[in-house]
């Protein structure tokens, strides 16, 4: 009977002061705003891909009582490495999809070199979630990740659930991962990070079955996200479909207890 | 998750942003640049919105004060602010006067009633913001209680910093937009450590425990609950707020009694 986060990290993220990042941390802020399952993507394997981490979170997962799901991150510079990893892993408990990073890992997500992991994700039925934003005046790299850059591989391994975290981000591109969500079945948007538009929940309710609730935590609060989907003007109906049944209908949660 | 559910948790959520009463320090009018999803509001319309969120007054500025002129946005806003609520009042932009400046400005002439703050775009603006250009108007602000309103994209951190000490009478307000705070908090939390006069300001000041963190170092009077309205939603940092480890009398001044404390709005 609880939310679920469909979108978070564990591990020190480096680049800014985070107080709070441990598992026991963000189980503590879990259960604070009854938030029963979440899906991880360690900062460890952004960097470095999944290969040397899945057992780590597979431990989380166990300690944190089934809990703290994962994802697999898909490294396209160690990519034989980290499909072996996740071969290994697709019976895993815990195991919830794979993650793609274009504007980290410097590479287009239209680039060939994200094709195995499509062929993959198409043959075992699994999703992908992927950071997806807008062009950025400043950040040059978001450019790697704009929502229409997946659009030929959604159309080509259509057995692939795509998640574009972030809905597109904060500019233009927005209007692209909704027209995605809405145009294709096997595409769904979450509303992790700072893409605070007013009124974007509203504007999200006609694709209500598509979206996702997710915190970015540690990058963002716990409860961020939350309050904007509780307290939006839209029927409750959508808020629950959105605060957890969507993501039990894409992701791998089974056994999620609460 | 049943929707019985839901609507006690939603129930209880209004009535805790109703006891709150939301005081917002970002409210603004004018065309908004670099946020294409946001559409600029009339005055009338922010009024409304204002209401349709539980926010029950604040300080409203104006887009063209940074994107066209200082003068040409505070004359935008004092004409708009009569049509608006009685609990709004204005944040005006300032510069660095020099004989001959033409107004309105603040600093020159007599304040209009309802300015309650400035603000400065050091970096839109083309000056730096150090003590020998921006001392004779921290002293003006000084002399009239009013706070002093600063993009964090609008400054460097030793300027910030040297001018908070050099001016500690001053209150200084670091606003968190108009992009991510998140990648500077290290120097924005040892600036709140050593200067007292500096606050924050909510509306992308979401990392995980952030306002926990802040209020256990240097206290919850350093917080500000700004929205960045129309741009950005303000059940965000609402939510924080609400959510909070803290006690409901902390909560209440983070919503807005700190901010009616420092423009005098009690």
């Amino acid at each position: 009977m609880k939310t679920i986060d469909a979108h978070l990290h564990i591990g020190q993220p480096g680049v800014f002061f985070a107080p709070e990042t441990t598992p026991a941390q963000l189980l503590a802020g879990m259960d604070r705003l009854g938030i029963g399952a979440a899906i991880c993507t360690d900062h460890h394997a952004i960097t470095e891909g999944c290969a040397a981490t899945l057992a780590e979170l597979h431990r989380v997962y166990e300690e944190s009582g089934g809990r703290i799901y994962y994802f697999a991150v898909f490294h396209p510079g160690r990519a034989e490495a980290d499909l072996h990893a996740m071969t290994e892993a697709l019976h895993w408990p815990g195991f919830a999809g794979i993650k793609m990073h274009p504007s980290f890992h410097r590479t287009p997500a239209d680039s060939p070199a994200y094709a195995p992991v499509w062929r993959f994700a198409d043959a075992h039925g699994l999703t992908i979630m992927t950071h997806s934003w807008s062009v950025s005046e400043y950040n040059a790299v978001q450019q790697l990740s704009v929502p229409a850059r997946f659009e030929t591989y959604v159309q080509s391994f259509p057995n692939a659930r795509l998640v574009l975290g972030h809905c597109g981000g904060r500019g233009r591109e927005q209007a692209d991962a909704i027209r995605m969500a809405r145009d294709y079945p096997q595409v769904y948007v979450d509303i992790a990070g700072d893409v605070f538009d007013m009124r974007l929940i509203e504007r999200l309710a006609p694709i209500a079955d598509k979206v996702l609730f997710g915190s970015d935590y540690p990058w963002l609060d716990l409860s961020a996200n939350l309050t904007r989907i509780l307290l939006a003007d839209i029927p409750s109906s959508a808020k629950a479909r959105m605060l957890r049944d969507n993501a039990l209908k894409v992701y791998r949660l089974d056994g999620v207890a609460c | 998750m049943t929707t019985t559910t839901l609507e006690c948790l939603i129930d209880e959520r209004r009535a805790m942003v109703q006891q709150l009463r939301f005081f917002d320090a970002g409210l603004w009018l004018g065309p908004p640049v670099g946020f294409p999803n946001a559409e600029e509001v009339s005055p009338s319309r922010l009024d409304e919105t204002m209401r349709a969120y539980h926010l029950t007054g604040g300080l409203v500025s104006h887009w063209r004060g940074k994107t066209l002129s200082a003068q040409d946005g505070n004359q935008a806003l004092l004409e708009a602010l009569d049509d608006m609520d009685e609990k709004v009042y204005a944040v005006l932009t300032g510069l660095p006067l020099l004989p001959g400046d033409a107004g309105p400005l603040p600093g020159l002439g007599t304040p209009p009633p309802r300015l309650r703050g400035v603000r400065l775009f050091p970096r839109s603006h083309n000056y730096p913001l150090t003590d020998w250009c921006v001392g004779t108007l921290c002293e003006w602000l000084i002399n009239q209680r009013m706070p002093l309103f600063l993009w964090h994209t609008e400054i460097d951190w030793p300027s910030l910093y040297q001018l908070a000490r050099t001016f500690p009478q001053l209150a200084l307000v670091i606003e968190t937009q108009v992009q991510k705070i998140l990648y500077h908090t290290r120097p924005l939390f040892t600036l709140l450590r050593d200067c007292a006069n500096v606050h924050v300001e909510l509306s992308n000041f979401a990392g995980q425990g952030f306002i926990e963190y802040v209020a256990r170092e240097v206290g919850t009077a350093r917080l500000i609950y700004g929205s960045f309205l129309p741009m950005c939603d303000p059940w965000v940092p609402i939510g924080l707020i609400l959510d909070a480890r803290l006690t409901d009398e902390e909560k209440r001044l983070i919503a807005g009694d700190n901010l009616r404390r420092l423009v005098g709005t009690d």
